[in-house]
């Protein structure tokens, strides 16, 4: 569904040739915060997405932008000892961000960004098998800053889940946390 | 001669890889049951038989022939003490925190020959020190205790069995922070299994061994079904769980030092025909079953244990004359060298000729393991005059060089 309304959307706003759209690929480091995650229990785990973004002005200086990508996240968990598990948790991303350029009309621009973002869980695996508990569906809101210079994007932002993703029977609560540094290209 | 590397349930290289292993046993009061599948690339897999000795129970392990020599992953003793080992993801850090006393051999070991119960086990855990953790083992006794034993932060740590169950497979069962994450299909397997189970029964544990049971690279390569109480065991050879050979530990004790190369006790046995819980309109029945080259004899009765009751038929299956089948293959391989050298567009020929060393090697390799049985032969035995209305209970018994015989599992049919 998010997919479609994403798609429909995209889809109306090109044919009125207003944005700007491209592909985007990043790296990142997700871990879990919760009250039942321990700092030292938990490490940031390593990923990556990919995705498109439409972008389209809303004045100078202001645009809105869908984005859709695949996202790895999750967390590194100390089990016993000096074990680690890697949990990690893949999910289809739609953050809608509003960017307010800084410097508009520069050849090398920056911008700050900020939105909310939703996600489809897609798999969630470690080494030890596809754990169930997970909820499909998550929120958050994400943050950014970066820079433009012609048909690259340059951005480092911060996405912070708002849902709960533990569904087992399990006291406390798990959230995302992924910090994320995207290249982008327009065509 | 064959140097005991008493183990710790674990198979040579662990540290470098993650070998899966499926532990369980359940009790109720006159039932104590435990059972293992092995997953691993070893096909040698070995029994080896030590009887009584003075201070020492007489026990069996089960292992693999390594390098070193024979190194076990289980057992049972005469005592009715069983343990069975599985594999962890390697740790590098642990330590005799405690500066407690080691031993030289292994504590498994020790454990089988001179303990009866778990309490006793757990004891001997608890006083000395081992270093090697690459898994964990589960105990149980005849009086149907288990405990699972692991190496917690700093110490070792007892978990003990709360329901008429206890199952491990590859994880840290100590672990209570992360259980929302241990999601293992085996484990699930195995436990939906035996809870939903009104009685505890060798039907049922094989069941859930062939639920748990492993193929690929890794495949199950035995199985075991443990009778605590009776001293028995059924084993089960590359999860084919059609022929099982049924072992009485005292018996086998008799007869001394035994060490048993496991896949040559195997027939590769299957019962074609009647199908299970076949309605047959007749009374002529015809049998049909395949397996490799031996005796077999057939048992039939109304029956369901085939007590007192003489085999109706017996049959030899000779050996087939030699494997012809790499012949063609060799032929093709001739041909195609040939063409590629004659022919100036090579490629296709060249890429053809590679496939076929590839899968020549691969089949050759140890790559794709498959039993070791080499042919397996059809056989069907005609029974006349069987009563009309009538439910029959049949197996196939594989006679075994050894005097150790593998049998079918027993199949029923009615006739009307």
């Amino acid at each position: 569904m998010i997919c479609m309304c994403f798609l429909s959307f995209g889809t109306l706003l090109f044919s009125q040739g207003q944005g700007d759209r491209g592909l985007l690929l990043g790296f990142n480091a997700s871990s879990f915060t919760g009250s039942e995650i321990l700092n030292e229990k938990s490490a940031y785990l390593p990923g990556m997405c990919i995705g498109f973004f439409q972008e389209f002005n809303l004045g100078p200086g202001l645009a809105i932008g869908p984005e859709i990508s695949f996202t790895s996240k999750g967390s590194r968990i100390q089990t016993v000892g000096d074990l680690y598990l890697h949990q990690v948790v893949t999910y289809l991303e739609v953050p809608v961000l509003l960017s307010w350029i800084l410097n508009p009309g520069q050849k090398c621009r920056g911008f700050l960004s900020a939105g909310p973002s939703f996600g489809l869980m897609l798999l969630a695996f470690n080494e030890v098998g596809f754990p169930e508990d997970i909820e499909r569906f998550d929120m958050g809101v994400e943050l950014g800053a970066g820079v433009r210079w012609q048909k690259l994007r340059l951005r480092f932002h911060i996405n912070q889940g708002f849902l709960d993703l533990d569904k087992s029977d399990s006291s406390g609560s798990i959230r995302n946390r992924t910090l994320s540094f995207t290249l982008a290209l327009s065509f | 001669m064959i140097s005991l590397l008493l183990y710790t349930g674990l198979v040579p290289g662990a540290g470098k890889q993650l070998v899966a292993c499926s532990v369980f046993n359940a009790s109720r009061i006159d039932k104590v049951l435990a059972a293992t599948n092995k997953d691993w690339n070893n096909r040698e897999t070995r029994i080896l038989f030590l009887p009584a000795s003075a201070d020492k129970y007489g026990r069996v392990y089960f292992g693999y022939q390594v390098d070193e020599g024979f190194q076990n992953v289980g057992g049972m003793n005469e005592q009715g003490l069983w343990y069975d080992g599985a594999s962890l993801p390697a740790r590098s850090d642990i330590e005799n925190h405690y500066n407690k006393p080691r031993l030289k051999g292994e504590l498994c070991e020790k454990a089988l020959e001179e303990c009866s119960t778990v309490d006793e086990v757990i004891d001997l855990y608890s006083e000395y020190y081992t270093p090697h953790w690459q898994g964990h083992s589960m105990w149980a006794d005849r009086n149907g205790n288990s405990v699972i034993i692991e190496f917690g932060e700093k110490d070792v740590v007892f978990i003990r069995k709360e329901q008429g169950f206890q199952v491990m497979t590859n994880y840290y069962v100590s672990d209570p922070e992360n259980s929302r994450w241990y999601n293992c299909h085996r484990f699930r397997a195995i436990s939906e299994i035996l809870s939903k189970a009104d009685n505890y029964s060798v039907e049922v544990m094989t069941e859930a061994l062939d639920a748990s049971h492993k193929e690929g690279l890794t495949p199950t390569l035995f199985s075991n079904v443990y009778d605590l109480r009776e001293g028995e065991i059924y084993i089960y050879h590359f999860h084919q769980y059609e022929e099982v050979l049924r072992l009485n530990l005292a018996y086998e004790l008799d007869k001394g030092d035994q060490y048993l190369e496991l896949p040559g006790l195997f027939h590769g046995l299957k019962t074609l025909a009647p199908g299970k819980e076949q309605l047959i309109d007749n009374v002529n029945i015809e049998f049909k079953w395949s397996g490799a080259p031996g005796t077999y004899e057939l048992y039939c009765s109304e029956d369901k244990a085939f007590l007192n009751e003489a085999p109706v038929s017996s049959v030899s299956l000779p050996e087939q004359d030699a494997d012809l089948l790499g012949f063609p293959y060799l032929v093709i391989l001739g041909v195609l060298t040939g063409i590629s050298i004659r022919v100036k567009k090579r490629l296709p020929h060249m890429l053809l000729l590679g496939m076929l060393i590839f899968s020549g090697c691969a089949g050759c390799s140890k790559l794709f393991l498959s039993p070791q049985h080499s042919e397996s032969i059809p056989c069907s035995v005609m029974l006349d005059e069987l009563k009309a209305g009538t439910t029959y209970y049949w197996k196939v018994v594989a006679l075994g060089e050894q005097g150790i015989n593998s049998e079918s599992r027993v199949r029923r049919f009615t006739t009307i």
